[in-house]
């Protein structure tokens, strides 16, 4: 077992190149010296508007999500106590893809004439909502006489996204050529869309869900017991698991509705963690979160890179670049002992 | 003094625990034994504060088990579990390091390392130390799991406290029959020495002879009869509780009983 603070200064250099790497790449590039005289105000106001308006908000952006993803991955993991769980199946994804296809199927309709941005901003509204209203349905369902049965959970959760996607296939049917094209990308991510605005409104939010999910770090591991004996160690399993399902809901909400869904994280970074440094979630949420930072920031220079000027959605880069990582490293392990 | 008065539990209609009294005192070992279905494990988890009854209560030291917050039961009573499977590998010392978490942090990181260290030795785990725990064979894994018990009920020297109570819930399932005894043997010769009160779910008659100061039979959630081993362990309570005839003979090499159970013929009896 490596110690916490190499690992820890190994991701923490690991995030501060690929941060580097990114301001640095692009669909317009610039020299070293270009740039330099860029972040210090001292170049032409365009390339300064690049620099500072779309590519670093959009890093940060990237950052964020990618944390938010595999640490909530990480989180949801532990408590359904199932190595396939992900913030999916506890009706967030799901829910958010019903809501803002719904948004965008009627914005067309009543607000045609409205500007881009309320369009824009009325999808991830939709999304925000669509995602906390079917956690806390799929919550509803599973819980009776003060407890949430988890198993019921995930059974329920499945449920309710049959359901929702037939709602939004529904919604599918009746779209246009367009709308068809917007929310297919929209269900492989994109974070095109960054501003300052969004990491200002986001940032909070998922640090908050990254430090209250970590303050739950000793009950998930305890729940690797199983609940009973997380009881008994002395935990209030209830509280433990409405948290971590509240935070997890309100992060990924957050996440899906600015940059619609984005896949593959949230599954693999923990896993791959796992592997590596062992499961114990004091090092595993903080890793996730920096490693998921990371993943995703060079997953999203990838995707405005390669067919630049164009742009590849980044769900596609998540999964090109991860998966066959992932079964490497499954592969790789498979002759040692059963770490799954 | 771990004290059950009138304990009663039905499920779908059926009793699982019927007017069920029992008292654990400190420093002796209190075993249940009773056939399947008999409402043992579920006599240990409402002793553990796990399971509600429908009526009855438990009273810790004089205080109500169920007005106890869980920090505070954590301190005083440990339970090893029948069987554990951990959802993802962590290694022995993590394991360990779970019997601290109610007080995590009271205790600084050194301090810590130093009470699973004492822990490890103590078990003679120190070489499994940073093993995957699925990977240890089923007597090292209840050693474990006896380790992480005992941190959880380590005394705090700065706070003496109370009585603490070790809950063994068939602490020799799916062990070969000389790991049985060691573990026995050791559970209960180290919570003897720590003023532990054990409560432990046995299905072996010789093992409860050996080492239990005061055994319980359960019969359909009823207790069928309860006392001092020496006083308890007759040919009479032995068949009323599992149907099983058997022949109880002073054991050659030390004192005690020696049980032999005939389950199907009674060859050297008249009936009763």
């Amino acid at each position: 077992m490596r110690s916490f603070s190499a690992v820890f200064f190994a991701l923490i250099a690991l995030l501060s190149l690929t941060l580097l790497g990114g301001v640095f790449v692009g669909a317009y590039e610039l020299a070293p010296a270009e740039l330099w005289l860029a972040l210090t105000g001292q170049s032409t106001d365009l390339q300064q508007f690049l620099v500072w308006q779309v590519r670093i908000p959009r890093l940060l952006l990237a950052l964020l999500v990618g944390a938010a993803l595999a640490t909530t991955g990480a989180a949801t993991q532990g408590l359904f106590r199932n190595p396939l769980a992900e913030p999916t199946l506890i009706g967030v994804t799901s829910g958010a893809m019903l809501f803002a296809a719904a948004a965008m199927v009627l914005s067309f309709r009543f607000l045609a004439a409205a500007p881009a941005w309320l369009q824009q901003g009325a999808v991830s509204v939709a999304a925000f909502c669509g995602a906390l209203v079917t956690t806390g349905l799929v919550y509803r369902l599973a819980s009776g006489r003060g407890r949430v049965n988890v198993a019921t959970m995930l059974l329920a959760g499945i449920a309710i996204a049959a359901l929702t996607s037939a709602g939004t296939g529904l919604l599918i049917y009746q779209s246009s050529e367009q709308q068809l094209r917007d929310l297919t990308f929209w269900t492989l991510g994109s974070l095109g869309g960054a501003r300052w605005g969004q990491v200002l409104g986001a940032g909070p939010i998922i640090l908050a869900g990254v430090y209250f999910l970590h303050r739950d770090a000793l009950a998930l591991n305890a729940f690797l017991l199983g609940e009973r004996e997380a009881a008994q160690l002395g935990f209030r399993v209830q509280r433990v698991k409405r948290r971590v399902i509240i935070w997890t809901a309100l992060v990924v909400g957050t996440c899906i509705s600015l940059t619609g869904i984005i896949g593959f994280v949230g599954l693999v970074i923990p896993h791959l963690l796992r592997i590596w440094q062992g499961t114990d979630y004091r090092r595993l949420l903080l890793f996730s979160a920096l490693l998921g930072g990371s993943f995703l920031l060079v997953a999203d220079t990838l995707a405005r890179t390669i067919v630049a000027p164009a742009e590849l959605p980044i769900g596609i880069l998540t999964a090109l670049v991860g998966a066959p990582f992932f079964l490497w490293l499954l592969l790789r392990e498979r002759g040692k002992n059963a770490l799954l | 003094m771990m004290r059950a008065k009138g304990l009663s539990l039905h499920l779908g209609g059926r009793a699982i625990l019927d007017q069920v009294s029992c008292t654990v005192r400190p420093g002796q070992v209190t075993v249940v034994m009773g056939q399947n279905g008999a409402g043992k494990s579920t006599l240990l988890q409402c002793l553990a504060g796990s399971v509600g009854a429908d009526a009855g209560a438990v009273e810790v030291d004089g205080q109500c088990l169920a007005a106890l917050p869980p920090e505070e039961l954590a301190a005083k009573r440990a339970v090893l579990a029948q069987s554990v499977h951990l959802s993802f590998p962590l290694t022995v010392a993590e394991v360990i390091e779970m019997g601290c978490y109610a007080r995590y942090q009271q205790w600084t990181a050194r301090q810590r390392t130093a009470r699973i260290d004492h822990y490890l030795t103590l078990l003679d785990l120190q070489p499994f130390r940073d093993r995957s725990f699925p990977t240890l064979s089923g007597g090292e894994q209840k050693r474990v799991l006896l380790a992480k018990c005992l941190l959880q009920l380590d005394a705090d020297p700065a706070a003496p406290s109370g009585n603490r109570y070790l809950l063994l819930d068939e602490p020799t399932a799916a062990l070969d029959i000389g790991q049985q005894f060691r573990f026995i043997d050791l559970a209960t010769s180290l919570a003897r020495k720590r003023g532990l009160g054990v409560f432990a779910v046995l299905h072996d008659l010789n093992l409860a002879a050996r080492f239990a100061d005061e055994i319980i039979f359960l019969r359909d959630g009823r207790v069928l009869a309860s006392g001092p081993t020496h006083a308890i362990l007759t040919r009479t309570t032995i068949r009323d509780t599992f149907d099983v005839d058997c022949l109880i003979q002073e054991h050659p090499h030390y004192a005690g009983p020696l049980i032999t159970t005939l389950p199907y013929e009674r060859p050297y009896f008249a009936p009763a």
